[in-house]
């Protein structure tokens, strides 16, 4: 008989195989299609949850589409812990680089955006710094440094990513000039109490984002983001104060 | 720090005995504390899709379960709801995840998240399953099977005893559904699930559905198993609905908590509750949620068979 240890060992390999027919050597031939229950779970399950959490993606590649590529993310990148709350962190990475997704920057985009709205809807609590605070900042604005909201997520993307996510979230399909703009585009995904919002950033605004969050006073933020005649720093301060993108400010 | 330095620290400041391997091994039942009660009535999984329609009408239901899995995360709706249902009714935490059947160490980070949770909400029972999940640092979101051997009791025994120091409190282990015949299995698992209560001191969730689920996947006598357990080791009860997987002339019971109990269930249940009397009894309800009141009047069928009056009972016969 085997050991505990052995006929696990044995068993969780045949699990996540990716050759459907796999079976663990101890099963034999009469029980095969009973232990397709322990695969069907794992593979139905965990795609369930894929799906969840990447709908825009789903909703893209369709039903099969998105099986057959999350069947091949379980297969490289099983579940590590145990909660599956935030499963899936390394999809979008797997979308950019395998070749049936790779040549098509909005799936890997969509995917990194969506994956920002999960991790922020998770994050933990807390209050979003009010927006009167900066006005008593005066001359010393320069200088301030924000920390981000636990929840805050910043991202760019070749493509205007946040327009196409709100037609798909909106079931306007498909997506015309008229509704998804051209060009480069940021996202910043917040959730100053209990939903999550997204909003839409030029692409300097976005810079300027990161280096705050980074920990850049605003003065090399701007710096970092102004090389582009379009930035307008009121405009990005109000953006990120109404979206609840900071916790603290400190001089 | 190192797990097993958590173990130690964690119960010591539990005020629990770290027991040594022979008094584990002793048949007596040990003693350890619970939590805050949990009525002798019928509760049912708590969903999303049912929040508002719950904290809307507050409805005459016992008390709430769900997975402790789902609220592992810092912060969110998430928590907002399940403190907003922890205000109004009792809950139960029934895990999916602790691999206590496993042959690897149990997952400290995975404890320390429970024990988190167990602080925060505390739930008057903590439940877990016979079955292992996670093997070589993967999780398998599943519940596996495990030969019933005596290397088996007695590693149960001790992942079980780990469990209940680092949580500071009894839990409850489950009875699994079977769909194989394992070569190896040569405790009858009642008898083993029994063993597991009395050398450890935790309890038993006795989920009438997967008896009945294994007995007609694997053969188990489904009365005589009913029978077979001490009424004082059962602290809570299990129902819910399965589906019925067909393949050519074989047929297996999946049990996907997707659907009504069905009728040879309700029929264990009631033997069951005329043995051991009224005890905690939940409906699961996991997949293919259904409406709110098709999950309440199966919460009241189970009422009924408790002696509980049920407020609405002409929805329950509907």
């Amino acid at each position: 008989m085997m050991d505990l240890q052995s006929f696990q060992s044995d068993f969780a390999k045949a699990v996540r195989a990716d050759d459907p027919n796999a079976r663990p050597d101890l099963i034999d031939g009469d029980q095969g299609w009973r232990f397709g229950v322990y695969r069907n779970n794992f593979f139905h399950g965990l795609i369930a949850q894929l799906k969840e959490a990447y709908p825009v993606v789903h909703q893209i590649l369709g039903d099969e589409g998105f099986a057959v590529v999350a069947r091949g993310y379980l297969v490289h990148h099983p579940p590590t812990t145990r909660s599956l709350a935030l499963f899936g962190d390394a999809f979008p990475a797997y979308l950019a680089s395998i070749s049936l997704t790779k040549d098509d920057p909005l799936l890997s985009d969509m995917a990194r955006l969506e994956r920002a709205w999960l991790e922020a809807l998770h994050a933990a609590d807390a209050r979003p710094l009010n927006p009167e605070s900066l006005t008593t900042l005066g001359d010393r604005l320069a200088e301030a440094r924000f920390g981000p909201h636990p929840a805050a997520r910043l991202l760019t993307s070749q493509i205007s990513v946040v327009d196409h996510w709100r037609v798909r979230r909106s079931g306007t399909i498909p997506p015309t000039s008229q509704n998804v703009g051209t060009g480069a585009q940021g996202a910043l995904v917040t959730r100053p109490r209990q939903s999550v919002q997204v909003c839409p950033l030029s692409v300097p605004e976005a810079i300027f984002g990161r280096n705050l969050f980074d920990g850049a006073p605003v003065s090399e933020a701007v710096d970092q983001a102004a090389c582009d005649d379009a930035f307008d720093i009121t405009e990005a301060f109000r953006k990120f104060l109404a979206a609840g993108a900071f916790s603290s400010v400190e001089i | 720090m190192s797990d097993a330095a958590f173990f130690v620290r964690a119960a010591r400041e539990s005020g629990m005995a770290m027991h040594t391997q022979q008094q584990q091994k002793q048949p007596t039942q040990k003693s350890v504390p619970g939590g805050p009660h949990i009525p002798d009535r019928a509760g049912v999984s708590f969903k999303a899709d049912h929040r508002e329609e719950i904290l809307d009408t507050n409805p005459e239901v016992g008390w709430f379960e769900v997975h402790p899995e789902n609220y592992m995360v810092a912060g969110g709706p998430r928590h907002a709801m399940l403190s907003a249902i922890r205000e109004r009714y009792p809950l139960s935490l029934h895990g999916v995840a602790l691999s206590l059947a496993g042959a690897e160490p149990l997952d400290g980070d995975h404890l320390r998240a429970l024990r988190t949770l167990i602080d925060r909400y505390e739930p008057g029972l903590v439940s877990e399953h016979l079955a292992w999940s996670a093997h070589g640092r993967h999780y398998f979101a599943d519940l596996l099977p495990v030969p019933l051997s005596q290397e088996a009791l007695d590693h149960v025994c001790r992942n079980v005893d780990q469990t209940q120091e680092v949580l500071g409190r009894q839990i409850l282990i489950e009875n699994p559904s079977n769909y194989l015949m394992l070569e190896g299995s040569d405790i009858p698992e009642p008898e083993f699930l029994q063993e597991v209560a009395k050398r450890t001191g935790c309890r038993l969730l006795f989920d009438v559905n997967n008896v009945y689920v294994s007995s007609r996947n694997v053969g188990y006598d489904a009365e005589a198993y009913v029978d077979s357990v001490g009424a004082d080791l059962i602290g809570e009860i299990h129902l819910a609905g399965h589906a019925v997987d067909r393949q050519g002339r074989e047929t297996l019971l999946i049990d996907d908590h997707g659907a009504v109990v069905c009728d040879p269930v309700w029929n264990l249940y009631e033997r069951l509750i005329g043995r051991v009397g009224p005890k905690p009894t939940l409906v699961e309800w996991d997949t293919n949620i259904p409406d709110w009141p098709t999950l309440y009047g199966e919460a009241c069928k189970a009422d009924r068979i408790l002696g509980i009056p049920t407020p609405h009972a002409a929805l329950a016969d509907a």
